[in-house]
This record gives C-alpha cells, sequence and structure tokens, in this order.
C-alpha cells in the first residue's frame, strides 16, 4: 500500500516544534527586556525635580551687575549664597520677588545676622526691563542682566524660576522651582544640621 | 537589482569623506539635544528661551573648537541636563537596549523566515515506487480508451 499523496511527510511536524519554541522565547525575552527599559525610564532620577547639582561645588557665577558692581560669588566664600535666576517675564518670577526681598530683609544688616548674599540673575530678558522690575519692586542686592545664557546653562537651568542655595563653603544644598523666605531658612537650618540637600 | 544596489551605495558614500561646516555641525547638535522645557522636542525646532539659549551656547562652543562629544558630553552631565538631554540614548548600560533590541528582533525574524521557507520547500511529498505503478497503469488505461 503506498502512502496517500496528502499524508504529511514523516517527521513533517519535527522541524515545526522548534521554530515555533524559539518564536515564543524570542518573544518573550524581547518583551522582558522591553518591560525592563521602560521601567528604568520610569523609575529615572527626573521626577519634576533635578537635583544633579546639589551636593557639587556651585559653577561660577563672575559679571557686572546693574548697578556697576563686580559679581564673584566665589568672594562670598563663608557667607551663605542664594543665586537666583529669573525673568522679568516670567509670572512665577513675580510672585517670589517679595519672598526674595523678605529674605535679604531677615538677613541684613538689620537682621538676625545670619552672613547671607542675594544675586539674581536675569535670563533672556531686557536690560531696562530688569531696571524697571527692581525700582518698582524692591531688592537692593546684585542682578546680572548681560551675557548671562552660559551661566544658566552651567548651572542646568531649564526655566525660570530656579535658585540655587550655596553653603558657606561653595557646594549647592538645594534648589528651588520659586522661593519663599520660610523655605530658604528650613533649607539653611537643614543643611547647617547636617540634614542632606534637599530640592523644593 | 545589484547595479542599483551598488549605485545607491556609491551615491551615499561621495561626501561622506568631507568634514563638515560647522553650520552643519551645529544643526546636527541641536538636532541631537533634547530641548529641556519641551516634550520630545529638540532644541533646534523649540523657540523657548533656554532652547535659544543652548543653540547660540553650541554656536559658540563650535567656533570654539571644541568637538562634538565634549560639547553633547557638556549637555549631558549631570550638572547640567543630565543623560535625558540627548535624544538618542547612549549606547551604553540599560540605554544600550534601545540599539540592541531592534537588531535582535530583526536576526531572529529573519532566522524564523528562513527556518521556515526551509521547511516549506522541504515539505514536498516524493513519489513512492508503488505510487509510480499506480500513475503508470492509469495513464495505460487511458490510453486505451474508446474516444468516439
Amino acid at each position: 500500500m503506498s502512502t496517500p499523496v496528502d499524508a504529511p511527510t514523516p517527521g513533517a511536524t519535527g522541524p515545526r516544534r522548534p521554530v515555533r519554541m524559539a518564536a515564543v522565547v524570542v518573544g518573550v525575552v524581547s518583551v522582558l527586556l522591553m518591560g525592563l527599559l521602560a521601567f528604568e525610564v520610569a523609575t529615572g532620577d527626573d521626577d519634576g525635580v533635578r537635583s544633579g547639582l546639589v551636593g557639587r561645588a556651585a559653577p561660577a557665577v563672575v559679571g557686572t551687575a546693574t548697578n556697576g558692581e563686580a559679581v564673584d560669588i566665589d568672594r562670598w566664600r563663608g557667607d551663605w549664597v542664594l543665586v537666583n535666576f529669573f525673568a522679568t517675564w516670567c509670572v512665577p518670577c513675580v510672585r517670589e520677588h517679595p519672598e526674595l526681598v523678605e529674605f535679604a530683609r531677615r538677613h541684613g544688616a538689620e537682621g538676625d545676622g545670619v552672613p547671607v548674599e542675594v544675586v539674581s540673575i536675569a535670563f533672556d530678558d531686557d536690560p531696562a526691563a530688569v531696571e524697571q522690575f527692581f525700582a518698582t519692586r524692591g531688592g537692593d542686592w546684585p542682578v546680572l542682566v548681560e551675557d548671562t545664557g552660559s551661566v544658566a546653562l552651567d548651572y542646568g537651568v531649564r526655566g525660570v524660576p530656579e535658585s540655587f542655595l550655596i553653603s558657606p563653603a561653595g557646594q549647592v544644598v538645594a534648589l528651588f522651582y520659586g522661593v519663599t523666605a520660610d523655605g530658604i531658612d528650613e533649607a539653611i537650618a537643614a543643611a547647617t544640621s547636617g540634614t542632606e540637600g534637599v530640592a523644593g | 537589482m545589484a547595479v542599483v544596489v551598488v549605485l545607491a551605495l556609491v551615491v551615499g558614500s561621495i561626501g561622506a569623506g568631507e568634514p563638515p561646516t560647522n553650520a552643519e555641525r551645529v544643526v546636527a547638535l541641536t538636532r541631537a539635544i533634547r530641548c529641556p522645557q519641551c516634550a520630545g522636542q529638540s532644541v533646534a525646532e523649540s523657540d523657548v528661551a533656554v532652547s535659544r539659549e543652548i543653540r547660540r551656547d553650541i554656536a559658540a562652543r563650535v567656533e570654539q573648537g571644541q568637538t562634538d562629544d565634549d560639547i553633547l558630553a557638556y549637555y549631558a552631565s549631570d550638572t547640567v541636563f543630565g543623560p535625558d538631554a540627548l535624544l538618542s540614548p547612549p549606547a551604553e548600560g540599560v540605554s544600550a537596549l534601545v540599539w540592541v533590541l531592534p537588531v535582535v528582533v530583526a536576526i531572529a525574524a529573519l532566522g524564523a523566515l528562513a527556518l521556515a521557507f526551509r521547511r516549506w520547500s522541504g515539505s514536498s511529498t516524493h513519489a513512492t515506487d508503488d505510487d509510480r505503478a499506480l500513475v503508470d497503469r492509469a495513464l495505460a488505461e487511458g490510453t486505451g480508451h474508446d474516444d468516439a
């Protein structure tokens, strides 16, 4: 008796199984690897608060303020320094400005004696608008306006306002997206007591 | 088809040896860096203030003679915008999977196709001697048929 023509040849099911298994294995491994990649992205170190600079030496801030004063934050080593990036066209910057004024007042000549320096750095702004801003809203600390882009990039500024609190040793201890006077004082207290640098 | 492929390779390779101009480098670099404020846009495409500043900064660094790697490394450093600043993920660590996975899947798919083709071509039925005898008898009976 001959083998019917349409019957499967011996061993025809043999190669099919390894191919199917290989396809399944490749598919499962690919899905697992993609899941791992997605997990890494999802649990990345950037949930809205970048802290790459916190704990590191503060980048240089050197320039000439609107009042003609030469600014170099390295000369303020030994004091707490708040480096404030802002713009006159930025609504949150307008909102935080009174807090900066209050913070400077608290620690100024008639304040509590805590050595503090503030420097504001205008980002992508007009010098005349910046001068008008401070004339209207107060604040007598140095303000840099010219050629501030490079400084902003060195600090990794993505947008304004961003403020960096620098310790007397020259280390960035906190990053703020919009400051309050109390928030800055709390960060100083935390850093002084040895608590790890915070981002607010 | 082979001629077309060869021609395409030749045309594609023409100019590959010429170094890019500074302007071309700036364009390429701005396309490689993510806008820090935007969702998925490069600094070349975005017009927010920080992107404009980055474009200006890149142009200045290129004029100063910095290499592309140096410039990309600056923006990807932890103190600036971090590794996520680059639109193309680095080929190291877990991010390397982005580069490896498509190649692995493509190779696996080609291998599966090759196996499948081999199986299809190998599954043809071979006639036995009995089958041939059966066909010969049928043909012989057919030629003896009366057509009238």
